[in-house]
């Protein structure tokens, strides 16, 4: 009896769990999938369950978005990851193998660089993009998502990189192979999980910053996703809720996949710098 | 620390061997080096430089406005001014209460969450896929989604809280309802990391221990006090680290949610750095906030890990 009881907790739990975890996005969904007239009274299912596209239709006619900004969060996106993966598995290689001057002062930056905040490098990077003339460039906003991106990098590539036996590089060296040959062979095929795991990293932080994205940027041609979709229905007042969170849902839905089809390297991402300390 | 190469000895034998072997180690390092070279380039140039630049401004004069104006050395008077003026305690505060809050919350609920994921029942992948996929929304998705559930006219929540009979709250309309709001949204954002790390973290209790509390009749709430909350307070304790400092630096929920309204109620210390430079274009004074920020921090990072390596070592 107690373990029906005990069960049927269990369950009910989980339901509630559940539905707070998911209300935010079916609301998306369910306000996108809405008609303009019925969203004011749909505040859990849509009105007399009448289902329409055509927020999105109009978003790809004369919408309230300029659907150029989900292919600029991807060229930014796919930039970052794979700089990101190249520096982070240069060096983490580096902090993970060699000795040399310098290496414990690397080593404790990279965890020093979690504490600045992002807003503290606003003003500096702003000024050195226009310096360089590359404010209101797509290249700017990448660059600037890189410093946020890199040190956790190649903190986790570190990580990654160490779990791999040294012995294996001493016997390829031993071989004939030069150090270069070492990693690109031997050490690369091997942490492929954390490779992946920082590259997905790399690109879902880029796609979601908004912060650097909207304050490198003016002209609307290089805005990417967060901020293209908060310039036109960020603003309080006559927000027309069915488009905007179209927009909002064509933006999460890629991210969605993503993680869920890679959700084992990212979960093992997340929680092996934390659990192992 | 660095361990210093070892010295030749004078036993000439040895000594060769170990010559070689010291040429061998400048080459490793020298490749180390080379390796490191290109990261470090560039977290040098738009990480260090910048963090430096930050803190020298704090103790300038200089505006957005015009670039091309030498800055000004003015001594203290920014940060005289920012920790005088009329809204720094109530940003401070805010920030504080925000991070502090919603780190609790995150803690308590995330030991929770994953306790109940640890059980056994139908569907488990699943159920665990879909609670931790917040992690993954899109911040301005989700702030999108949150400030129309708590509209006070048409949400969700409210709607909900008609149907039983309670009246319209207006959420992100008063300054204690807004920083509700916004803690509720953090959390729920925030909670995914602190579930995962828990739910891993879980795994590596000894099942040995969970049994002698068994043999000794132990309830299950004294087995979770003894057994499973002794084994994860390290891990406890880093998360705690981790999540105040998210929060605490946290730009784009608060301002996507709330825009530091109403008023000022919820306005917080980075908002502060953004306004001040790129609405007021008073690089000088946000330079300071950004400043006080990361001394806080690191004070904070230090006094804690002070405090739990010292418990540890008992």
């Amino acid at each position: 009896m107690s373990g029906i009881l005990r069960r049927t907790a269990v369950y009910m739990a989980v339901a509630i769990v559940l539905l707070c975890a998911l209300a935010p996005m079916y609301q998306m969904l369910m306000v996108s999938f809405t008609g303009q007239s019925e969203i004011l009274n749909s505040p859990f299912f849509p009105s007399g369950g009448r289902i329409t596209l055509d927020n999105y239709r109009a978003l790809f006619g004369n919408g309230v978005v300029n659907l150029r900004i989900y292919a600029n969060s991807l060229v930014v996106a796919v930039g970052v990851s794979v700089a990101a993966t190249t520096l982070s598995i240069l060096a983490g290689y580096a902090l993970a193998r060699f000795r040399f001057p310098g290496r414990t002062v690397i080593d404790r930056g990279v965890l020093l660089a979690y504490i600045i905040p992002p807003t503290l490098l606003l003003v500096p990077i702003y000024s050195m993009m226009v310096a360089l003339r590359l404010d209101d460039t797509l290249i700017a906003v990448g660059m600037a998502q890189l410093v946020l991106a890199l040190p956790f990098a190649i903190w986790l590539l570190r990580g990654f990189l160490r779990d791999i036996p040294a012995e294996l590089d001493e016997a390829a060296r031993i071989d004939g192979c030069s150090h270069l040959g070492v990693l690109i062979r031997i050490v690369l095929p091997l942490a492929l999980p954390g490779i992946a795991t920082v590259a997905i990293f790399a690109f879902l932080e880029s796609w979601n910053e908004f912060l650097f994205a909207s304050v490198l940027v003016t002209s609307p041609e290089q805005r990417t996703y967060p901020f293209g979709l908060y310039a036109v229905a960020g603003t309080y007042g006559d927000v027309r809720w069915g488009e905007a969170m179209a927009a909002a849902t064509l933006g999460a839905i890629p991210v969605f996949i993503l993680f869920l089809v890679f959700q084992k390297w990212i979960v093992s991402g997340l929680t092996s710098g934390a659990v192992k300390g | 620390m660095v361990k210093r190469m070892p010295w030749p000895s004078n036993d000439p034998q040895q000594s060769k061997a170990s010559l070689m072997r010291l040429r061998l180690q400048h080459r490793d390092a020298l490749f180390g080096l080379a390796l490191t070279l290109p990261a470090l380039a560039f977290l040098a140039v738009f990480l260090a430089k910048p963090l430096l630049e930050t803190v020298l401004l704090s103790f300038q004069s200089s505006s957005l406005l015009e670039p091309d104006q030498p800055a000004e050395f003015v001594g203290l008077s920014n940060w005289q001014s920012v920790l005088t003026g009329s809204t720094f305690p109530s940003d401070l505060r805010n920030t504080v209460v925000l991070a502090v809050a919603s780190t609790v919350l995150q803690i308590v609920l995330g030991l929770a969450v994953a306790l109940l994921l640890n059980q056994a029942f139908k569907l488990r992948r699943i159920v665990r896929s879909a609670v931790v996929l917040p992690w993954a929304m899109p911040t301005i998705a989700a702030a999108f989604a949150f400030r129309w559930m708590f509209d006070s006219s048409f949400g969700a929540v409210n709607s909900a809280l008609g149907l039983a009979g309670i009246g319209s709250v207006p959420w992100l309309g008063t300054p204690v309802t807004a920083m509700a709001t916004l803690v509720v949204a953090v959390v729920w954002k925030g909670l995914p990391f602190v579930i995962l790390v828990f739910l891993a973290s879980l795994q590596t209790v000894p099942k040995e221990l969970y049994e002698a509390a068994q043999v000794d009749g132990a309830s299950k709430w004294r087995e979770f006090l003894h057994v499973t909350l002794p084994h994860m307070r390290f891990v406890i304790a880093i998360v705690l680290v981790l999540r105040v400092i998210w929060t605490f630096n946290w730009f784009d929920m608060t301002w996507l949610l709330t825009g530091g309204g109403p008023g000022t109620s919820t306005r917080t210390l980075p908002l502060d750095v953004y306004i001040q430079a790129f609405r007021n274009f008073d690089v000088g004074t946000a330079s300071t906030y950004a400043t006080f920020m990361a001394g806080v921090l690191m004070i904070f990072a230090l006094v804690f890990l002070r405090l739990t390596t010292r418990k540890e070592d008992k």
